[in-house]
């Protein structure tokens, strides 16, 4: 609970956050049908005031998702294709010297935006990689000695293409560490992609979604998550999770302390999206995967064996003891 | 030389005075007189020095006494010789004798010293004390010069002193004193030691004869020497003969005459820091040391201590040790006994206690201290590996005889020393436990008869009653007996031994304990090594006239081998055990032993193990059954009732989810470690149905915000949890059926108490 509000102030706020967070959520599935996790997910990478990166094929929705997150709230965005000859400067702007002004003026690039769908990001170079992730993490760019801060909200959701990998730049793994999730949207379902089908000439489209909510009201949502309330064991929680991470035989290397952070900040989101003002382990164990498989690297032998970073994260909750109701 | 006769010097003139000779003794015959005294008093002294060979041993006393008895006496016969009608004055006599005497030991005993320059002190050591190392030291002591110094000035003074008279008076045996006194001295220091003195007494005898008769004829003429000569010589032969022959049937009336009873031996000294009896528990957890190897004619039983004092804490030895050459006395009693020869090799056996088969006769190739009582054998200084020695111990072979009509022992120190129970160091009263021993005791041996089978039954009923466990703790005061007998029943041949033995002595047997090792293993060539886990401790119980009997009470090991190791000490062991069965079964008329008393008390646990166990396993299932039925029934209805009745709400829901969980217990729910409280409620779905899903969830939920959301939960939330919770078991008693959940109940996991990884404060 904040410590601003009593509790019954906080459940309001909760039940709050929870009516908008669930109409974002119907509001972007009327596009993306059958995917409500996923949008969910991206919902939750929002209000965290983390970032996305979306890993899959072409065509199941990518740039879809990221367009219509930006048209439910009401917020710009703009999308970058990544080519290998894409500039930092095309990313975040250039100073260009104004002989009228006599003096130079910063154009922003196209990272200036709400959300910034960064198409197929492994397709740049690592300079522009680089560029675009100092952005993602300091939310400024400095150019010529001067700081320009992004508005906020700030998400970036990048895609990646995993099959088509000729002349590409996979990003490290320290920037991957950047996102606070990886997700990967999937084939619709059968009934879903029929329905997809079934309302192409008339369904509802980008252009034709209303905004659910204002750039406002998704900053106040941002502000009032991060204080959702986090009981001590769940913090024991996290770190025994974390932690067994990085002892795990089948991995090169664990989670750091930023992904603690990061599954704790993404698991108030889900909270309060649940009209909770507090954190309860589920939220902490359906995120684990999204939140730090992403930031594991697994072992080549395990990998030989066919394990990834998932089954880990899927072995390390098995393992470790979910905080628990005591009695008498 | 003039010796004057009485019977030539005029009345004024003293018997002793020296005189010009008289013209009768510078005749012929006067010289041969003369010559024949000082060789009878040389031969009276040293026959007193060969009077020594109880003390010393032949070989060592003859060259002694021939150079102490010869020396002087020719110097005593040079100096007397004519000197002007006079003969030398004494004192001439007696310097010239002693600065001899000091030439004579410094070339013999003394010669290792002539180099160092210490043989002044040296001798003046040995002349001082050599007295007190004799009657201190078990005889034959050894023959060392400090020791021989003793023997070697009494016969040089005999002789000097007898030659002298023989010389410088008329007097016809006087001459004859100085031998007899050190004879006397002689034989009172070999009291007890080897061989016998008749033949020395009958020689003596015929010399003190000759001498008279020789000087008898002083006065006389010379013609008449031959006669007497030849009457002297028949006389001699005939009172030696006596002497020798009549002389051991003369009956002596009384205790004989020892002086080392008048000598104040050295106080017992603490020879060991560490008792062996508390060496036993070691050796036996780790019994692959080897501790020593012997090589014997036949195997026995090795007998390392004998601990006969108890202070009610400790047993140790109440010997005084005492020096020895290499000879043991023999044992007090009689008895048919075997000499066993022993070739003793130390390896890694601590301590100063010398190991050797029941007792010793004789000891050689190391410096050992014996106590004469009970022939134990200790090192002057701890044992090394690498050294070796040789014992003969003369073995006692029981027979059946020995134990017909085997009396109790009379009191003497001994046997009162064996029978004490003293109240422990520092006790300001009795232990308890002594009277409980003392009833135990008295109820084992109830309708014993006599001593023998008292010790026999309690022999066999301790070896039944308890278990032989290596891994019990050491000690054997009266609390850690009282453990063993009464509750614990399982014991290392210590707690075996000790504990016959103290009940033995509230019997009034004199006991005591015996420290020892099995014969060992062989390895070859004859050779047997003793290790740590042969050790054994036995108590041995005196029985009048029939000293010492060994007594087994500590029963077999399990899985232990080695049968071989044993067969000869066990040949002995049961000649004796049948010995003392055979004589125990005759004593009552033919009638079998009777098997020991259980007893009853103090120990309960006793009282137990006498009871058949079909007692208890047809008693057992009336008790457990309904104990379980009454216990899985009750039990669990208990707890739901203090989980609904607890402090706070929070508890409350947190008792409300708890009860769920049990409820879902009936339906396959193994494990909550991992699962959150939704995926439990989603188990419960899948598992029961929707509406148990929906109980479930709404339960889940407020169990998670009565435990994560930082706030306390209200009285409401708490009803609602066990409205919830109370669905959920009517929902599964609906889905499992009643059969299922009785099952469950019945099932002994009813009984266990859920337990979670953490624990929270009630908020």
């Amino acid at each position: 609970m904040t410590e601003n509000h009593s509790a019954p102030d906080a459940d309001a706020l909760a039940k709050r956050f929870a009516q908008l967070f669930h109409a974002l959520g119907t509001s972007i599935e009327r596009v993306i049908r059958g995917k409500r996790d996923k949008v969910e997910l991206a919902l939750i990478c929002l209000f965290s005031e983390g970032h996305l990166l979306v890993e899959d094929v072409p065509g199941v929705g990518k740039t879809t998702l990221a367009r219509s997150i930006a048209a439910s709230v009401e917020a710009r965005w703009n999308r970058i294709q990544f080519t290998p000859d894409l500039l930092p400067s095309d990313v975040t702007g250039v100073s260009i010297f104004n002989q009228g002004g006599n003096a130079f003026e910063f154009h922003p690039g196209p990272i200036f935006a709400n959300i910034v769908v960064a198409d197929e990001i492994n397709r740049g170079s690592p300079k522009t990689q680089s560029a675009l992730l100092e952005v993602m993490e300091e939310r400024r760019v400095t150019v010529d000695g001067r700081g320009h801060p992004v508005p906020r909200p700030f998400m970036v959701i990048a895609t990646q293409n995993p099959v088509d990998m000729d002349g590409t730049y996979p990003l490290p793994e320290a920037q991957l560490d950047r996102f606070l999730m990886r997700i990967s949207m999937g084939y619709p379902d059968h009934a879903s992609e029929v329905a997809v089908l079934a309302g192409a000439p008339t369904g509802a489209t980008l252009d034709k979604m209303p905004p659910v909510s204002s750039r406002d009201d998704v900053a106040r949502m941002i502000q009032f998550a991060a204080r959702v309330h986090v009981a001590g064991p769940i913090y024991d929680y996290v770190v025994r999770l974390v932690a067994a991470t990085r002892g795990h035989a089948d991995l090169r290397l664990g989670a750091s302390p930023r992904a603690s952070l990061a599954l704790l900040r993404a698991a108030r989101v889900r909270a309060a999206a649940a009209g909770r003002a507090y954190v309860v382990p589920e939220d902490i164990k359906v995120l684990a995967a999204p939140v730090i498989a992403h930031r594991l690297i697994v072992a080549p032998e395990a990998e030989l064996r066919g394990r990834g970073p998932g089954d880990v994260v899927a072995d390390v909750l098995a393992g470790i003891p979910v905080p628990q109701a005591a009695g008498v | 030389m003039t010796t004057p006769a009485p019977a030539a010097v005029p009345d004024a003139v003293p018997a002793t005075a020296p005189v010009a000779a008289p013209a009768a003794e510078r005749s012929p015959g006067g010289l041969v007189r003369r010559h024949l005294s000082l060789v009878i008093t040389a031969g009276l002294a040293a026959v007193a020095g060969l009077a020594f060979h109880r003390v010393f041993g032949w070989a060592a006393v003859v060259p002694v006494a021939a150079v102490a008895a010869v020396v002087p006496t020719v110097l005593a016969a040079l100096l007397a010789g004519p000197r002007a009608g006079r003969p030398w004055p004494l004192w001439i006599s007696l310097v010239l004798s002693v600065l001899a005497w000091a030439g004579a030991v410094s070339l013999t005993l003394f010669r290792a010293h002539l180099a160092d320059g210490s043989l002044p002190r040296v001798i003046g050591i040995g002349l001082r004390d050599s007295w007190k190392g004799i009657l201190t030291t078990l005889l034959p002591a050894p023959a060392r010069p400090e020791l021989l110094v003793l023997m070697h000035v009494l016969v040089w003074l005999a002789a000097l002193a007898g030659a002298e008279t023989a010389l410088r008076t008329s007097l016809r045996v006087a001459p004859c004193l100085p031998a007899l006194a050190a004879f006397g001295v002689a034989l009172a220091m070999g009291v007890g030691g080897p061989g016998s003195n008749p033949p020395l007494v009958a020689a003596a005898a015929a010399l003190i004869v000759a001498l008279a008769l020789v000087r008898s004829g002083a006065e006389g003429s010379a013609g008449g020497l031959p006669h007497r000569l030849t009457l002297g010589a028949a006389a001699t032969a005939a009172l030696g003969a006596l002497v020798l022959f009549a002389g051991p049937y003369v009956p002596v009336s009384g205790d004989r005459y020892d002086p080392r009873d008048q000598v104040q031996a050295p106080p017992p000294q603490q020879r060991d820091s560490v008792s062996p009896l508390d060496r036993v528990g070691g050796w036996l957890l780790s019994p692959d040391e080897v501790l020593f190897t012997v090589r014997a004619d036949r195997p026995q039983n090795w007998r390392l201590a004998v601990l006969d004092r108890f202070d009610g804490v400790t047993w140790t030895s109440d010997g005084r040790f005492a020096p020895t050459g290499s000879r043991v006395p023999p044992a007090g009693e009689d008895g048919e006994r075997r000499d066993v020869g022993q070739r003793v090799t130390v390896m890694n056996l601590p301590g100063i206690w010398v190991p050797a088969a029941d007792r010793p006769r004789s000891v050689e190739g190391l410096g050992v201290v014996v106590d004469p009582v009970n022939g134990t054998l200790a090192a002057a200084r701890p044992l090394r590996s690498g050294q070796s020695y040789h014992v003969t111990s003369s073995v006692r072979q029981w027979s059946e005889k020995d134990f017909t009509g085997v009396v109790r022992q009379a009191g003497d120190a001994e046997a009162r020393a064996a029978l004490e129970l003293p109240d422990g160091p520092g006790a300001q009263k009795a232990p308890p436990q002594i009277a409980e021993f003392r009833a135990l005791a008295q109820r084992v041996a109830r309708g014993a008869d006599g001593p023998l089978q008292q010790a026999q039954w309690l022999e066999e009923w301790l070896g039944t009653y308890a278990r032989y466990d290596v891994t019990v703790s050491p000690g054997h005061n009266y609390r850690q007996l009282d453990f063993f007998l009464g509750q614990s029943r399982r014991g290392t041949p210590e707690h075996f031994a000790t504990a016959f033995a103290v009940l033995a002595r509230t019997l009034g047997l004199p006991t005591r304990v015996v420290v020892g090792f099995r014969p060992g293993r062989t390895a070859g060539d004859g050779l047997r090594e003793v290790r740590s886990g042969d050790v054994i401790v036995w108590p041995e119980v005196r029985f009048a006239g029939l000293g010492w009997v060994p007594f087994d009470p500590t029963p077999k090991r399990q899985g232990r081998s080695g049968a071989d190791d044993d067969v000869a000490a066990g040949e002995t062991l049961q000649k004796l055990e049948q010995a003392k069965r055979n004589a125990a079964s005759r004593n009552r008329g033919g009638k079998a032993t009777r098997p020991p008393e259980p007893p009853r008390a103090p120990a309960k646990a006793a009282e137990e193990a006498s009871r058949p166990w079909w007692v208890y396993a047809a008693a057992s299932p009336v008790v457990l059954v309904p104990s379980y039925l009454v216990a899985v029934l009750v039990i669990p209805v208990v707890r739901r009732r203090r989980r609904r009745r607890a402090a706070t709400p929070a508890l409350r829901i947190a008792g409300a989810w708890q009860q769920a969980l049990e409820h879902l217990a009936d339906v396959g729910l193994t494990t909550v470690r991992t699962l959150t409280a939704h995926e439990v409620a989603r188990f419960g779905g899948r598992s029961v149905g929707d509406d148990a899903r929906a109980h479930l969830g709404s339960l889940a939920d407020l169990v998670d915000r009565a435990r994560f959301a930082g706030e306390p939960s209200d009285q409401r939330s708490a009803e609602a949890a066990w409205l919830h919770s109370d669905e959920v078991g009517r929902l599964v008693t609906a889905r499992a059926g009643r059969a299922r959940r009785l099952r469950r109940r019945l099932h002994p996991r009813s009984l266990r108490r859920r337990v979670h990884a953490e624990t929270r404060d009630s908020s």
